[in-house]
């Protein structure tokens, strides 16, 4: 039992500087760092509108976001606004309906921002009877 | 005898060999690239039926196919295109990646847009590896090329904006929505006049500016183009009364208005006439005595951007001096 507990504690002291590196530390700013944030979303005969949120806090310096999506059938758009409800990127793929391509469509779109609008930025997933794949990949960098 | 038969020889062989030039010459697309060997050899073409087309990717637009040989060079014959001026987007991929993949921003951005139709000759050169389309001039092609000047002009609002905070980035916008309105004002082809207004977010924009707007609608009126009439349908509609035999009085009397003024109008307001609605607001305030500092601050516009439109106002109303405009009244 007493081998169990130990070997339990070490693998914790061990997987944590894992979880650390998600916001790594600057030395001289103890609040400092990056936050990475990775989705995917897997559509399969999909047609129900979706909305990602990413909250941007004052203390965000950068935001640098991507968007990748493969369509296999139907069609899929992507639309990002800022939380002003300022529409800043989209795109579509997919294949035109009774096509007879068969053929994967991808899009992606990757936006910068440096001190980008403070709020909540949505991302606005809005699949036709879609087969496919979206990725979300956010980066925020922290004073 | 022998010197004029060598002549008509020579004459004979000269037009064979223009016409056969000319005929080579029409209706292609060459372009030079600088990839590197993670890009596949294969270089697309698209057509883009609306504006909203430009981001959007789909394996049925894609209408033509060729290679990029070893040093960067590539040809699409166009003579397959309609007569009408169309837009449409080439695009490469990356080695492994479907040929229906298009890149939004970013270093590996993989699409240029250019405007063609059947006989267009089209010859461009893209300098730059990352991203490959990114700096792209054209060969004495005036159309593409204000479509480069409005494509260079986003890129570099996307680049100091993204380096820029909020407050800078709302100056940047406004500076770019003037300069888009500025050529949509100005162009004298209506496709790059629909491309500036479609990329400055027109229909946030229509309550601040509606007269420009409707002024620009109606400049184009006579276009039969889809780009047009999706423009047109955007725009709030004047609600229609079925009373043609009203609509027929007014003509009338707008007719007979039109030749009277026509022919009494003085010199002066037909030259007003001839100003884009942009110099028509800065002639408004040159009236008023204003400086070049007083109108860059009240229009967002850049000093050298008005200094331009006062030098196009005093060559179109034909006088020499500020002094001599503010006398028109």
């Amino acid at each position: 039992m007493k081998t169990k507990i130990a070997v339990l504690i070490l693998t914790l002291f061990m997987t944590a500087p894992t979880f650390a590196q998600d916001k790594p530390k600057d030395p001289s700013n103890p609040d400092s760092g990056v936050l990475n944030l990775e989705r995917q979303i897997i559509l399969k005969d999909h047609s129900k509108e979706e909305t990602i949120s990413i909250n941007i806090d004052k203390e965000v310096q950068a935001f640098i976001l991507r968007v990748q999506t493969q369509v296999m059938e139907g069609k899929l758009t992507v639309e990002i606004y800022d939380p002003n409800q300022n529409k800043e990127g989209a795109f579509s793929v997919g294949t035109q309906l009774n096509s007879s391509i068969e053929e994967l469509a991808k899009g992606q779109i990757n936006l910068e921002f440096f001190d980008p609008q403070k709020g909540t930025w949505t991302i606005r997933i809005k699949p036709e009877k879609a087969y496919g794949d979206i990725n979300i990949s956010s980066l925020t960098n922290y004073n | 005898m022998k010197p004029n038969c060598v002549l008509i020889i020579l004459i004979c062989l000269s037009t064979a060999s223009t016409s056969y030039t000319q005929r080579i010459e029409s209706g292609h697309l060459r372009g030079t690239i600088e990839i590197d060997s993670s890009w596949s050899s294969n270089i697309y073409l698209s057509y883009l039926p609306t504006f909203e087309d430009i981001y959007t990717m789909s394996p049925e637009m894609i209408i033509g196919e060729t290679k990029i040989d070893s040093d960067g060079n590539f040809s699409f014959d166009l003579s397959f295109l309609p007569e009408a001026q169309k837009l449409y987007r080439l695009h490469i991929t990356k080695k492994g990646d479907s040929r229906s993949s298009l890149v939004i921003g970013g270093k590996n951005e993989n699409y240029l847009l250019v405007i063609a139709n059947k006989n267009s000759v089209i010859n461009l050169k893209a300098g730059s590896v990352y991203p490959p389309f990114r700096r792209v001039s054209y060969e004495k092609d005036q159309i593409n090329s204000s479509l480069q000047r409005i494509t260079d002009l986003i890129y570099n609002r996307d680049s100091i904006a993204s380096l820029s905070d909020v407050y800078k980035r709302r100056f940047i916008d406004n500076n770019l929505k003037q300069e888009l309105l500025a050529i949509a004002d100005t162009t004298s082809h209506a496709l790059i006049s629909m491309y500036a207004v479609y990329q400055s977010g027109f229909e946030t924009d229509y309550k601040n500016n509606a007269t420009f707007y409707e002024s620009l609608a109606e400049k184009w009126s006579s276009e039969n183009s889809v780009y047009f009439k999706k423009f047109q349908s955007r725009l709030p509609q004047v609600k229609s009364h079925d009373n043609t035999f009203s609509y027929l009085i007014i003509a009338l009397i707008s007719l007979g208005v039109g030749l009277i003024l026509g022919k009494y109008i003085p010199l002066k307001e037909q030259k007003v006439k001839s100003l884009s609605v942009q110099e028509r607001k800065i002639l408004r305030e040159l009236r008023k005595g204003a400086r070049n500092k007083d109108i860059s601050e009240k229009f967002n516009i850049g000093i050298s951007t008005v200094k331009s439109h006062v030098s196009s106002i005093l060559s179109k109303m034909n006088v020499k001096s500020r002094k001599e405009l503010m006398r028109y009244k």
